[in-house]
């Protein structure tokens, strides 16, 4: 048995060193035309709500979309998180926090501080408080920021990029009581980051390594990553070529080795996981784009 | 003299309309890209802004960001995009959301077995159709995997 995700390193590294991760298909469906899929948040019941460019909110499980959402145009959800009840949600275009009941208008919570030339790529619910991945458009700078009722604070910046565009952006997703940061553009870069402690750690950088480098062409510019799904052992990495249907499944173990590269020719991509229930969702183009449940178990290495 | 009043009220409104800021925040790129008009570029999305309502139209260049038709706003840049070799939202798929962002424009109309994809001036897949095979094949290969 794998130690969970937050234990020391050295001691994940040695304790879980499996041979191969098995995904097998628990459940399929397609979602509703036209909808983008911008996040996904695990509920605690076992499904997940997720979030579309177009502002639906809607959530799933095993068994189909269970409740959808549209939001009035002009709001489009940055992060979301479930409340009883309904949902707490950002505006990406204006930073205001709202609430949104089963059977009402989305109310008006506060907003969140956003400095001119700031602006909000993303954010996740963590210990009370909204982590937003933010473009600094002025300094030129990716900022990690912290927002909970004590106040705002930076916990961690990027180095200044040459031009705004070159402003690195980051998918945020959860690692147990960390948070991952994947670099959508290469090198793919994947940072922990403690939201307690402000603690940063580079993972892994995917397009520096060999093997990636064998599989992937020479110039990455139509290269990105989608966000890395943490697993009970390790994480997982889609790297996705946006002008054709090649995709990179990185694995990689505790100790942040490169594990596998698997390619796969196929409109695909993980979404997200459960650790503790060995699950992952990921969607897939078959017409529709469907959503995909996954149950995995891990192959050991005879001792 | 009354339609010149007229004009220069229509022109003063579509002033507003272009100084709204997008997402609240004004940065120098953005900004060039406002006062650019759009041409005629296959795949590219941008603002027209040589109608009487600026509107997000297809088929524009620069098309640096991409945009979304409000209702009273007119036309709203949104995120990076054709043109800027950047970053373009990403679906859960790997493809990228010009579709849901777009789908006013009905991008995806059009799309059949003669014309199964649509790729913005990047080359970047925006929209595709997929016959029963490849559908099939997408099924198949990700019913199970070993990573």
């Amino acid at each position: 048995m794998c130690l969970l995700l937050h234990a020391p390193a050295a001691a994940r590294a040695q304790a879980c060193a499996p041979a191969a991760l098995h995904l097998e298909q628990q459940a399929a469906y397609p979602l509703p035309p036209h909808l983008g899929i911008e996040g996904a948040t695990a509920l605690v019941d076992g499904g997940y709500a997720l979030w579309a460019a177009d502002g639906t909110i809607f959530e799933v499980d095993p068994t189909g979309v269970r409740l959808e959402r549209h939001l009035p145009r002009d709001l489009r959800p940055v992060g979301l998180t479930p409340v009883p009840g309904g949902f707490r949600f950002l505006d990406l275009r204006t930073g205001t926090e709202y609430q949104l009941g089963a059977d009402t208008l989305p109310a008006v919570l506060g907003r969140v501080p956003l400095a001119p030339g700031q602006e909000l790529d993303g954010a996740r619910w963590v210990d009370d408080g909204w982590l937003l991945a933010v473009r600094d458009t002025l300094a030129r700078r990716f900022l990690l920021r912290r927002v909970a009722t004590g106040g705002a604070h930076t916990v961690y910046a990027s180095s200044v990029a040459d031009t705004v565009p070159r402003i690195p952006r980051y998918h945020l997703s959860p690692a147990g009581p960390a948070l991952l940061l994947t670099h959508l553009t290469a090198p793919f870069e994947v940072l922990r980051v403690d939201p307690r402690t402000g603690g940063v750690d580079t993972l892994a950088t995917p397009a520096a390594d060999p093997a990636v480098r064998a599989a992937l062409p020479d110039t990455l510019a139509g290269w990105r990553a989608l966000p890395a799904v943490a697993l009970d052992c390790g994480w997982l990495l889609t790297l996705t070529d946006l002008t054709s249907d090649q995709r990179l499944l990185l694995r990689y173990d505790a100790a942040g080795a490169l594990a596998r590269v698997t390619p796969l020719a196929v409109p695909f991509g993980l979404v997200a996981g459960r650790p503790a229930a060995a699950t992952l969702l990921a969607a897939r183009r078959a017409g529709a784009m469907e959503l995909v449940w996954y149950a995995w178990r891990w192959d050991r290495e005879p001792d | 003299m009354r339609h010149l009043r007229l004009a220069a009220s229509l022109f003063g409104l579509l002033l507003l309309v272009e100084a709204a800021p997008a997402q609240g925040q004004i940065t120098a790129s953005l900004a060039a890209v406002r006062t650019t008009l759009a041409v005629e570029k296959a795949g590219c999305w941008g603002c027209n802004d040589r109608l009487p309502v600026s509107m997000c139209m297809g088929g524009q260049a620069p098309g640096y960001w991409n945009c979304i038709q409000t209702l009273f706003g007119g036309c709203t840049p949104s995120s990076p995009g054709c043109g800027a070799g950047a970053l373009l939202p990403l679906d859960a798929d790997g493809a990228t959301q010009y579709v849901s962002r777009g789908q006013a424009m009905a991008v995806t109309t059009g799309l059949s077995a003669e014309r199964p994809e649509y790729r913005n001036c990047e080359g970047i897949l925006v929209a595709r159709w997929q016959d029963g095979t490849q559908i099939a094949n997408v099924r198949a290969r990700t019913a199970t995997l070993t990573l």
